[in-house]
């Protein structure tokens, strides 16, 4: 990467040391027992929805772990009805959208790619909401970041790459 | 103001209107402390809250230094977000303005110092000051401490960005490679602004003023025209520098050194604003530099050696 002026090699090792600092500040813990409506299978279904849509909408796989990452740190904090389980999913891609990719899809592609189940004004009700109780805590290293070195510290092949993504 | 939930700060006065809102000096009513609060309108945002916004106010969030203005709070409303910053009364531009290059001549090398620790900070945390200049930078003299603001937003050189040129406009302290659309926007981007300020406080004024000429031609009056050699990825920056005239190089030492700087200081500025981007001095190794020796114990620990101001 010496090459790479963006991937500014002399910081590398602070970056990391960093991101491994902060690690347990962001680390979730389980917080399905205080969650009287959803449970571990209606999470899982949103993740698996969450990762389609991710597909579709073509975004970074950066994009897909901090989605999942605020939704989980907002659920342990605040208790939400069944109902409001997708809603909160799509207002977290869309905060993760602005946070990591350059041109994130509209609110509106959101609002259709869930079928219309929410209004715009509720998505971006919630987007303040979320951000609000996570207090604008966003960048937290997601275990995306340490894949990321792994992978190019153990010299692997594509398809060894894509499997560790996926386990994660 | 509209009312707000938490709030317990009492507007003192407006002291900046920028592109993305209002900046108001406030008392924090419960700890008596002094703090600027930036207020940003998001009510007539299409697409809620802007990604300037999440990604810069996060990045904000994580920066906990000492020679950085600390982002005390964030409030949220439906209309406002509302960034409550740590406030300083002095800044080092009017510091500057107000005393003669003799008296600031003492104090040059801790300012200095902790500008840079305090930018090697950000920039080991993959964020880019990106606005660096003598009003952004704040002084308190009580604890002689110098502290790197940023009332506008950070960005982060990891998240890619399309909306920092807002900053660009006009600053002279922006490094010759920003006038280059397809160059990467990177750390050596604020050394040279680092550079720049070092400068204003050897010789009392800025180093490329604005105003008179265009902030390039100063440049190149300065340093002559790029080479192949001196900065070998600035052919396309021959286009913009074709209607200047070919000039010598002024020189920039002769005049540092007769101003009172130390050989060694020469040297460090002249790494900080060497113009070929990839070639310039990072924070870092520049707080590794010799000139600053004979101060450099204090670097390592947390507390300076006083400095008297006047």
């Amino acid at each position: 990467d010496i090459d790479n002026e963006l991937a500014v090699v002399e910081y590398v090792d602070d970056i990391y040391k960093f991101y491994k600092l902060t690690e347990d500040e962001g680390r979730v813990h389980d917080y399905m027992d205080a969650q009287p409506e959803i449970n571990a299978k209606m999470r899982s279904i949103l993740v698996d929805w969450l990762t389609e849509v991710h597909r579709k909408f073509e975004l970074m796989p950066e994009t897909l772990y901090l989605t999942v990452h605020i939704v989980d740190r907002f659920l342990s904090k605040e208790t939400i009805q069944r109902k409001e389980l997708q809603l909160v999913g799509i207002s977290a891609m869309l905060i993760a959208c602005k946070y990591e990719e350059i041109w994130a899809p509209e609110v509106n592609d959101f609002v259709r790619i869930s079928d219309s189940a929410y209004l715009r004004e509720q998505v971006l009700a919630a987007e303040k909401a979320i951000l609000r109780k996570l207090e604008w805590h966003l960048t937290v290293p997601t275990p995306y970041v340490f894949l990321v070195r792994y992978i190019k510290a153990s010299v692997t092949d594509k398809e060894m790459e894509n499997m560790v993504f996926f386990l994660a | 103001m509209e009312k707000v939930k938490d709030w317990n700060y009492k507007v003192v006065e407006k002291i900046g209107q920028g592109v993305f809102g209002e900046v108001y000096k406030c008392l924090n009513l419960e700890t008596g402390k002094k703090v600027a609060i930036k207020m940003i309108n998001i009510q007539n945002e299409p697409e809620g809250v802007p990604s300037y916004l999440i990604a810069g106010v996060s990045l904000l969030k994580e920066l906990e230094h000492d020679n950085i203005v600390r982002l005390l709070d964030v409030l949220t409303t439906g209309r406002y977000v509302y960034l409550v910053f740590e406030y300083l009364d002095l800044d080092l531009g009017s510091f500057i303005r107000k005393h003669t290059i003799t008296s600031i001549r003492p104090h040059i090398k801790t300012i200095l110092s902790q500008i840079l620790v305090g930018l090697a900070y950000y920039h080991s945390h993959n964020i880019l000051h990106g606005d660096l200049q003598p009003s952004n930078v704040l002084i308190d003299l009580k604890s002689k401490k110098v502290k790197l603001a940023d009332f506008g937003l950070t960005t982060s050189f990891g998240v890619p960005h399309i909306e920092y040129s807002y900053k660009e406009v006009g600053s002279p302290y922006k490094a010759p490679e920003s006038r280059i659309r397809s160059s990467v926007y990177s750390t050596p981007h604020d050394v040279w602004a680092v550079g720049c300020i070092f400068a204003e406080m050897v010789s009392g004024k800025p180093l490329f003023p604005c105003g008179k000429k265009d902030h390039l031609s100063l440049i190149v009056s300065l340093f002559g025209k790029p080479t192949k050699e001196t900065w070998p990825g600035a052919n396309y920056i021959s286009d913009l520098l074709h209607s200047h005239p070919q000039c010598e190089p002024a020189d920039l030492a002769e005049q540092l050194l007769g101003l009172g700087l130390e050989p060694p200081g020469v040297e460090l500025l002249s790494r900080m604003i060497s113009l070929n981007p990839t070639t310039r001095i990072t924070a870092r190794n520049a707080l590794n530099h010799p000139y600053f020796k004979d101060s450099h114990s204090s670097l390592s620990s947390p507390h300076y050696e006083a400095f008297g101001f006047p």
